[in-house]
């Protein structure tokens, strides 16, 4: 439900800060994230950047929005009580040096000592605890709030000691946490008209300035238990044109740019690339309409052409969907599937065999959110056209959309939409898109059902590996969608910027 | 010239009322803010509580009145959007639009006067029909896709200026010069014309025949009688300009100002801040339009309040 | 009805030097001695608006049919590998073709610069007829309304229309209409209200002629060149309305195009592939500025005021 970008930048800007700058052309070659920016070098280092976001900040209170130009400047400002380790996809300890489960219900975390949020604020149990009952308040309706449905409360032990209590056994708990952000009791209660404009974390940066449709000004806070970053300050400005962005690039006025177009890359000064999250997909309507004919849906997994939309609308800067919303590395992938060939003969002949006789066929798309979205969306619809479908293709407002998306009511035979796992495990893309009255879902088989809720609550690594297996085996089998392109991320630099993307 | 000023500023409050009113009903008759503000899973309670929330559901004319109530002590409510009082963001972005305008203007009219002059005075000639048909494409052809042709020209391939934001001069002149482009024939071609039948008028002729030098007859005489035509055709084009009209430049450049915040606003639907934008749209309207009426009687004696 | 057509007809010669004994197309054509310019806008325009007419049978490709391999395709007389006609605008971000869209885009930035001007300039004419001929309270109203108006920018109100209704083709036509009708308003009683005191009118009104009889009868056909100035000048207006709030994104909505909708949609790419923006403004250019030379020529041919005035 996010841009491409959003959670990777996250891990990146934290490592962009912390990695510094070089200052010349010589160190950059060398392209590593751990040169220090005045070990080798007599040109005095640069210690201020200039970062292109998409878009401005709706506000830098944490646990409230869905927002990843939000996450660009907040995850520099404020830490989580686990951090995702960008490698291996899996939790290390953040703000809470250990974590283990005491009961099947029940986790316990040691807190780390000596940490100072910006105002000076000691970092206590209390403030961890009060963040994860504000983030699962529901009068506080964070847009977030459904990575943490499973807990239930939250207790303090003793001073650096604290009790999370899940709902039921929730094995990725620690994963969870990777996603909520710690903030200031003290303030927060204090002053409720300044957490949006003026947050106290206990990052490695304090915001310093945020002059609203201009930039928002971030410095290294002097206080941070940590390793003091090379950076000194960074200064956000939001350019929303992709092109402008690579213009600016050229030009030098900013040093680092997000959310580049592939189209872009021969001419970006420098460029790094990662593997996003996003993966975008088509979702059936298998309740009612002419998608709820198997064969209909089996004919539209046939007659898309992944290989040339990543190859051609990419230009290769995206990788084909193993037939299921998972790659390597996340808990779920099922390596035995393979995406369905691309076949319009065999796509047409289905849709004969299921008396398909050009019904109109909605396809619900949007544009301006992800990638090429809008230019994703038109080039399937004129592949499923081709292969017989009679598709109409329409764009709704992001509001409309997601209304339309959050409602199953509305739901059109065909909805082009994209999913990020940010937890890197399948229960969070079953819950939602695949159970029964799941909030995105239009599919219903309470036989998968049962799998997905015996997953979630199995701490058997094996049981439950197995089981996703079933699951992606039988949506697949029965198509829920088309799962269609993991995108990557292209991120401009300046050649002087010397910053690893993981 | 006091009464005069009087009724004028009179009239201006009805034409800002009548606006604001517009726009009221336009918005919260057709429109329904609160679907726009809670689109996901909102239950009806939760739309109640809302509307309830904002004054939604009280009788439209009590809105009205409480809307109207809150204008005149310059309150339309804090920002949807941004949750701060609307008039204060709206206020924040004026300064950019105006350095903006300001500078386009003052190339166009450094432009164009001189080069309307040079066609009006040997009317018919080539260099009178290039610059008039020069002007004429100017004023066809559409901003925003100018400065696109600018950023693509100057910017990317000659790397004189910066594409895009906002803070020195280097970052100024592209967007001012695209938005000035418009004005530039408009002036151009009303110097032309009224020069022109300026030149043909009796007193024009009566003074070439007491044999002022032709530079003096066509500043003293021509200049001053052509000026109310170009201030009012600039005071139009200033109004424009400051209304909102500069949003698409002010997109294609990332010009953090007036016009940006009106896309962004239409974008979120934010009604307080839309109504504090009209508001000042209109004041700013109509008190140009006020001193371009003023100035009137500046230029030509003959007009008197 | 026939004796109101002999006194127009009278007024026309008498405004006119007698042109009765040639034919139509060569009075129409005489019309533009001395200004070739007008001319070849007139043909111009005329071409545009053929072609955006008979779109599906000059366009050489389908407009909708992308062909994502070949996309962004520079400007060639080639014929692609493929085989076909040449792209000789090049193909966009989906690979169709530039010049059956600039077909096909012109045919929704002419429909709705037509339909705001045909619908705003009946309404307004009709409304600006009556407010000039009764003068009075109704005069007052109307009036005061096309001020208010007057001062907020057509922008804004498009927008904010467009904000409550939606955008898409049709709520783009309503907000225009909306912002377009007062202008035909304050020309048709501008017009009128000199037309009211001539001899013709005062001498029907004697006779006793009805209101609508006068008003549709005898006035409007004396006041109609300076109103179909203003219709021509408007439709140039309206393109460029168009063009801006759908390159805002707030007009014409994809899968369908627009000429503004595709310079919104091709700037992205404009350091890669000028030729998806460069065209669309270039059409949008061509078709204003006719227009307005066209406008320009009407209102100094049939308006007598308007004679050598340079």
């Amino acid at each position: 439900m996010r841009k491409t970008w959003l959670t990777l930048l996250i891990l990146i800007l934290t490592v962009a800060l912390v990695a510094g700058c070089g200052g010349t052309a010589q160190q950059s070659q060398q392209g590593s994230s751990s040169g220090n920016a005045s070990s080798d070098t007599s040109a005095p280092a640069k210690d201020s950047i200039v970062i292109a976001l998409q878009g401005e900040p709706t506000t830098l209170d944490p646990q409230y929005p869905d927002d990843g130009n939000m996450r660009a400047v907040t995850d520099n400002v404020f830490e989580r009580l686990m951090e995702l380790d960008g490698r291996t996809l899996e939790p290390k300890p953040g703000l809470a040096t250990d974590i283990k489960a005491v009961d099947s219900t029940t986790w316990q975390l040691t807190l780390r000592e000596g940490v100072k949020f910006h105002n000076g604020d000691p970092f206590t149990a209390e403030d961890a605890v009060f963040s994860i009952k504000r983030i699962i308040d529901p009068a506080y309706k964070s847009q977030i709030a459904g990575n943490f449905s499973t807990i239930k409360d939250a207790k303090v032990v003793d001073a650096k000691t604290i009790q999370i209590i899940t709902d039921g056994p929730d094995p990725i708990l620690p994963k969870r946490l990777t996603k909520l952000d710690i903030v200031d009791k003290k303030y927060v209660e204090a002053n409720p008209d300044k957490v949006a404009t003026a947050p106290v974390g206990t990052g490695p940066y304090q915001v310093e300035s945020w002059n609203r449709g201009v930039d928002i000004k971030i410095k290294a806070f002097d206080g941070y238990w940590g390793n003091k970053p090379a950076i000194k300050a960074a200064t956000y400005r939001f350019i929303q044109e992709g092109s402008t962005r690579l213009s600016a690039l050229k030009a030098g006025e900013i040093d680092l740019a997000v959310n580049m177009l592939p189209e872009y890359v021969d001419q970006l000064p420098a460029y790094k690339t990662s593997d996003g999250i996003e993966f975008t997909f088509l979702r059936f309507n298998t309740l009612r309409g002419p998608m709820k004919n198997k064969l209909v849906r089996q004919a539209a997994c046939y007659a898309i052409d992944r290989d040339t939309l990543a190859k051609s609308l990419f230009m290769g800067y995206a990788n084909v969907a193993q037939g299921q919303m998972a790659k390597p590395g996340y808990f779920g992938f099922n390596d035995s599937l393979k995406p369905y060939p691309y076949d319009p003969e065999k796509a047409k002949q289905l849709l004969k065999e299921a008396g398909y006789n050009g019904e109109v066929i909605q396809l619900v798309s949007e544009r301006g959110r992800w990638l090429k979205d809008g230019e994703l969306s038109e080039a399937v619809a004129s592949m499923l056209t081709d292969a017989g479908f009679n598709v109409k293709l329409t764009f709704l407002s992001w509001q409309e959309w997601l209304d339309t998306l959050f409602n199953v009511e509305k739901a059109p035979d065909i909805m082009f939409s994209s999913n990020g796992n940010e937890l890197f495990d399948m229960d969070r893309f079953y819950q939602a898109i695949i159970k029964t009255g799941g909030p995105q879902s239009t599919y219903s088989n309470p036989d998968i059902d049962k799998k997905i809720d015996a997953a979630r609550n199995e701490m058997d690594v094996q049981k439950r590996l197995q089981l996703y297996k079933e699951l992606s085996q039988a949506v697949y089998d029965d198509p829920f969608g088309i799962p269609l392109l993991n995108l990557k991320d292209i991120y401009g630099m300046s050649p002087k910027l010397e910053w690893e993307p993981r | 010239m006091k009464r005069y000023i009087l009724m004028r500023l009179l009239y201006t409050v009805v034409v800002i009322l009548g606006v604001s009113i517009l726009v009221f009903v336009i918005t919260h008759v057709i429109g329904n803010p609160v679907n726009t503000m809670l689109p996901l899973q909102a239950t009806d309670a939760e739309r109640a509580a809302l509307k309830h929330q904002l004054g939604l559901d009280k009788p439209l004319m009590v809105q009205l009145s409480e809307f109207l109530g809150g204008m005149f002590r310059l309150d339309f409510g804090k920002s949807w959007w941004q949750q701060v009082p609307a008039l204060g963001i709206v206020l924040h972005k004026i300064p950019a639009t105006l350095q903006l305008v300001a500078t386009a203007l003052v190339i166009a009219v450094v432009v164009a006067i001189p080069l309307g002059i040079i066609a009006a005075y040997k009317p018919g000639t080539l260099l009178d029909r290039i610059l008039t048909t020069t002007s004429l494409i100017g004023i066809c052809l559409p901003p925003f896709w100018v400065g696109l042709m600018f950023v693509l020209f100057f910017a990317v391939k000659l790397g004189w200026f910066y594409t895009s934001g906002y803070g020195t001069i280097r970052h100024l002149i592209l967007p001012a010069l695209t938005l000035s482009v418009v004005p530039m024939g408009h002036l151009a071609q009303i110097v032309r014309f009224s020069m022109a039948e300026q030149l043909n008028a009796q007193y024009s002729i009566t003074a070439r025949a007491k044999g002022a030098s032709d530079f003096a007859v066509l500043f003293a005489h021509a200049l001053k009688n052509a000026a109310t035509s170009i201030v009012t055709m600039g005071g139009m084009d200033l109004g424009r300009l400051l209304a909102g009209e500069t949003a698409a430049v002010e997109v294609v450049f990332g010009w953090p100002g007036f016009g940006t915040l009106i896309v962004d606003t239409i974008g979120r639907q934010d009604f307080p801040l839309l109504q504090a934008e009209v508001f000042l749209v209109a004041v700013i309207i109509c008190f140009i339009n006020l001193a371009v009426d003023i100035s009137y009687g500046y230029f030509d004696p003959r007009i008197r309040y | 009805m026939s004796q109101d057509i002999q006194t127009n007809a009278q007024i026309q010669i008498e405004l006119r030097e007698p042109e009765q004994n040639r034919n139509a197309f060569q009075r129409f054509l005489r019309r533009f001695s001395g200004n070739s310019l007008a001319l070849i806008a007139f043909i111009v325009l005329m071409v545009i608006i053929a072609v955006s007419i008979f779109a599906p049978y000059i366009a050489p490709y389908d407009p909708a049919k992308s062909d994502i391999v070949h996309r962004l395709q520079p400007p060639s007389l080639a014929a692609p590998a493929k085989g076909g006609f040449p792209h000789i605008l090049g193909t966009d971000q989906q690979g169709r073709d530039v010049l059956s869209r600039l077909i096909y885009g012109g045919r929704v930035s002419m429909s709705v610069a037509f339909a705001v001007v045909a619908v705003a300039g009946a309404i307004g004419t009709v409304i600006g007829l009556i407010s000039g001929y009764f003068g009075g309270w109704v005069d007052l109203v109307f009036m005061r309304l096309v001020d208010i108006q007057s001062s907020f920018p057509g922008l804004l109100v498009a927008l904010t229309f467009v904000m409550v209704l939606g955008p898409g083709q049709r709520n783009l036509t309503i907000a225009l209409l909306i912002v377009g009708w007062m202008i035909h308003a304050r020309m048709a009683r501008s017009q009128v209200l000199t037309a009211r005191e001539s001899t013709m009118v005062e001498s029907s009104r004697a006779i006793g002629c009805s209101m609508p009889r006068i008003l549709f009868g005898h006035i409007l056909p004396n006041v109609i060149s300076p109103l179909i100035t203003t219709y021509v000048l408007e439709m140039a207006h309206m393109i460029e309305a168009e063009a801006n709030m759908s390159f805002l994104g707030y007009g014409i909505q994809p899968p369908a195009s627009s000429w503004g909708l595709m310079i919104g949609e091709g700037r992205q790419y404009i350091t890669n592939a000028w030729w998806l923006v460069v065209f669309p403004g270039l059409i949008i250019g061509i078709t204003v500025l006719c227009l307005n030379l066209v406008g320009n020529w009407v209102r100094e041919e049939f308006d007598p005021l308007q004679k050598g005035r340079h």
